[in-house]
């Protein structure tokens, strides 16, 4: 990533942030200048109390993830697809919370022969749950809300992915609304 | 006793020892740019003691964990720094009353379905709606519509979606949306139902 794509942004996506971030102070500084310098000066402050924790949490959070890998606790897990869902849940909710660095390892999995409603759960859990956001929780929102979080967020996961388990494994969705392979594999199998 | 049990036992008596004193004696006189909640700084500590642990048992993973972490500083710096910018417009900007009748604690189940709503079309990177979050809770959200911000985070968002139809396809991102906006509710409700405030 070159100097002016770590400014302007790589993608889109990064660059809303921006664009928000100067509309909303242009748009304020027009309006009523008063707030607008009150709004900066709160960002300063929140950027002064903030940064050092931030900063703490990322170094963390890269030795967890480096640690802590889908393989090293994927190998706790059975085989039965119930054991698979459960392990599929708990892998996914260790990935990060980018999706360009969790989809391709959750593919992985998929390409490696994960069932249908594992791979689901663990989209589930890798969009939901997000245990790597642990550090940056606690050190923004603080460790009660974190631990509601995480807890509540695991626990509806694991509600909805059996749920969705069961009505894919034991209902007619299985035939009606999936054609599995077709929807697994994507691409290659809609060519 | 080798090396490496020696650096291990040294650290976590460290680590031990200093979780003890941010805990203990020096709550509260810890200065306030490296944060007021004692978790964090037993983060700190434990940050501060587990790199030189790894560089010495592990140079290769501690290593790598740093190049990575820096890589993330200096990618999302910018983006950080204007969340941050946006948290303070939020507390500054969003009416207290507006915030309180549609995510405040007396707004009940309608904080959930707000909370998960707005929530959905935030940013996945926790470091960039974490401090947006953070901004509507100072602003006068209540909890359930904290956590309603919070399960639903990233849930729709571009970079999400676009995540979905470059590894999936579009069914299998309508899927995962379906399944994950659910998710959210669900754990909404359930914070709901049991009450915590």
């Amino acid at each position: 990533m070159g100097y002016m794509e770590k400014i302007i942004g790589k993608t889109w996506t990064h660059r809303a942030v921006l664009i928000a971030a100067i509309g909303i102070y242009l748009g304020t500084l027009i309006v009523n200048p008063a707030v607008a310098k009150s709004s900066a000066e709160t960002g300063l402050q929140e950027m002064r109390k903030l940064i050092i924790p931030i900063v703490t949490a990322m170094f963390l959070g890269c030795i967890v993830k480096n640690l802590v890998t889908p393989k090293f606790v994927s190998k706790f897990f059975g085989t039965s697809e119930r054991k698979e869902v459960l392990a599929a849940g708990v892998v996914g909710s260790i990935l990060p919370p980018c999706p360009y660095t969790a989809y391709p390892v959750i593919k992985g999995f998929k390409d490696g022969g994960m069932r249908f409603s594992a791979l689901m759960m663990m989209l589930i859990t890798a969009t939901v749950v997000e245990v790597p956001q642990f550090f940056a929780g606690i050190a923004i929102l603080g460790t009660k809300i974190e631990a509601i979080r995480i807890s509540f967020a695991f626990l509806a996961s694991i509600i909805v992915g059996y749920l969705f388990f069961l009505l894919y494994t034991h209902l007619p969705i299985k035939k009606s609304m999936v054609k599995n392979e077709a929807l697994v594999s994507g691409r290659k199998s809609t060519r | 006793m080798n090396r490496k049990n020696l650096t291990g036992f040294l650290c976590v008596a460290a680590i031990l020892i200093g979780a003890w004193l941010v805990i203990g004696p020096l709550r509260g006189k810890i200065p306030s740019l490296l944060g007021t909640n004692p978790a964090v700084h037993v983060m700190m500590i434990l940050t501060i003691f587990l790199y030189p642990y790894l560089f010495i048992t592990k140079p290769e993973l501690a290593k790598k964990s740093a190049r990575d972490s820096l890589k993330i500083l200096s990618d999302f710096a910018v983006y950080i720094v204007a969340a941050l910018f946006i948290a303070g417009a939020v507390i500054n900007l969003l009416p207290s009353e507006t915030i309180a009748a549609y995510l405040g604690e007396k707004a009940g189940i309608i904080a959930v379905l707000v909370g998960v709503g707005i929530g959905c079309i935030l940013p996945a990177c926790p470091f960039l709606s974490y401090p947006i979050i953070m901004g509507v809770y100072a602003a006068g959200a209540g909890l359930l519509g904290v956590m309603g911000l919070l399960f639903g985070s990233g849930t729709a968002f571009a970079c999400v979606l676009t995540g979905d139809i470059t590894f999936f396809n579009s069914k299998m991102m309508g899927l995962r949306v379906l399944l994950t906006v659910s998710t959210a509710l669900v754990a909404g409700l359930l914070v709901w139902f049991a009450g915590i405030t």
